[in-house]
């Protein structure tokens, strides 16, 4: 499994790098690595998950944005967030991931600038809202597509589905 | 108890923990620049051959894919002569494509001898991962002796400095990022100021005070004194001077010589910048 992500993490950022320079707006590229760790919270439940979650985070990092830590932070709450949403609610299904992957790349955009400029700029956030509005909606309306790719990986590389929880019992099995 | 508790909630201690090491990260980025950055380097060379097989395949072999898959459902006879055809085009394709590199590539070595500085021509493979931060990826790092703070020029103008360099990929905060910052004056007025980015893709000049003499028109070029940029490198146009409002300073946008969107190659000035004579620029 991590292998898989692994290699979809290396194809989103191997897109998402050059998909900017053959289309109009930069805010359409969407942000498939955050789809990703959305999937892994829906769907993957051991300890595993978290720190590939980090580690595509970091990957991220080190193509995007001039301060180090922003996007591992943000992947790893958004698989963290996913998967207390898998834990507790039945939104697991595509539709429930793409209302994540939309929250979680408004939260990457604007904390992200929040951070990077120190809290010192935030009259500058109106400005940064609708490429953020743009690129989170891209990103939510490609997530299911991207959530049916991975599970026809998954069942092509014979990979089992971990079974889904529901509620506090299935938390960590 | 206290292991049943541990085991159950493995996945919630894990998530933590990585919080707080991406909360360090990021702490540590903050307040102490690249001291943090030795594994992004690692990842970075990692994913370099990814990056640039990536970005060969959209600049290069998108036409050859194009043409192929004009080809599918084609009857067998005219198989290989549109074979052939599609072979020519890509070829004719390809050579006009070298011809515009050649062309940029004639231009940035006129670039580089006015410079009088060591500097390295660049390909750029990629663009900023998040869509939304400014900065490009380039093919080269530390291998063709690349180091973060390098001035990154186009022949256009300024592009930006080099903040991360791996060994065999860099990437260059673009002057356009609200992170970027750097010292130039206005060419006719010599009023000097801070060119900064700012959200909404264009640039704008700091710390200019409003009893000076900085019109729409004028040219913004490098002082020289940030010692990353060499002097007198073009960084944009003023497009517009705002007086009204409270506060010291005017509202100066600028509009960026360089098209950073479409800029494919770049020069990376690897020698130390002589600092210019203090005194001329005002302001």
């Amino acid at each position: 499994m991590a292998a898989l992500f692994a290699v979809l993490t290396l194809l989103a950022l191997a897109i998402q790098t050059t998909a900017s320079r053959w289309l109009p707006l930069s805010a359409l590229v969407p942000d498939l690595v955050l789809v990703l760790a959305v999937d892994l919270g829906l769907r993957h439940r051991r300890a595993l998950a978290p720190i590939m979650a980090f580690a595509m985070g970091y990957a991220m990092d080190s193509f995007s944005g001039s301060q180090l830590g922003v996007n591992t932070f943000v992947v790893t709450l958004t698989y963290l967030v996913a998967y207390e949403a898998g834990t507790h609610t039945s939104a697991t299904g595509p539709e429930a991931g793409a209302v994540l992957a939309f929250i979680a790349v408004l939260i990457q955009s604007l904390g992200g600038f929040l951070i990077s400029t120190q809290f010192r700029a935030p009259n500058q956030l109106g400005a940064l809202l609708p490429a953020a509005l743009l690129q989170a909606t891209v990103t939510a309306v490609l997530a299911p597509p991207v959530f049916a790719l991975v599970a026809r990986c998954k069942r092509m590389l014979g990979l089992s589905q971990p079974r889904r929880g529901r509620g506090w019992a299935s938390r960590g099995a | 108890m206290k292991n049943y508790f541990l085991w159950r909630n493995r996945v919630l201690i894990t998530g933590a923990l990585l919080l707080l090491i991406s909360t360090h990260l990021l702490w540590s980025g903050v307040h102490s620049g690249q001291r943090v950055a030795k594994p992004r380097r690692l990842v970075m060379a990692a994913l370099a051959p990814v990056q640039t097989a990536a970005a060969r395949l959209t600049d290069g072999g998108a036409g050859i894919i194009h043409d192929y898959l004009d080809l599918v459902g084609v009857q067998r006879d005219n198989t290989r002569l549109r074979a052939e055809l599609a072979h020519a085009e890509t070829q004719r394709a390809r050579l006009a494509e070298l011809e515009v590199e050649n062309l940029h590539l004639s231009d940035l070595l006129e670039l580089k001898q006015a410079l009088a500085l060591k500097s390295i021509a660049a390909n750029v493979i990629g663009a900023d991962a998040s869509g939304l931060a400014r900065t490009l990826l380039l093919e080269g790092g530390s291998d063709q002796g690349f180091e973060a703070g390098m001035a990154v020029l186009s022949t256009a103008g300024v592009v930006g400095k080099l903040i991360a360099v791996g060994p065999s990929s860099s990437r260059v905060l673009l002057i356009n990022d609200h992170n970027s910052a750097l010292d130039a004056f206005d060419q006719r007025s010599r009023v000097r100021g801070i060119v900064a980015g700012v959200v909404d893709d264009g640039l704008v000049m700091k710390y200019v005070d409003r009893s000076e003499d900085v019109k729409p028109g004028d040219t913004i070029v490098t002082s020289g004194v940030d010692g990353i940029f060499p002097r007198g490198l073009l960084v944009g146009e003023v497009t517009a001077v705002v007086r009204e409002g409270p506060g010291l300073f005017l509202t100066v946008s600028v509009a960026p010589a360089a098209d950073f969107r479409r800029v494919e190659q770049v020069l990376i000035v690897t020698q130390r910048i002589p600092q210019p004579p203090p005194a001329e620029p005002k302001g």
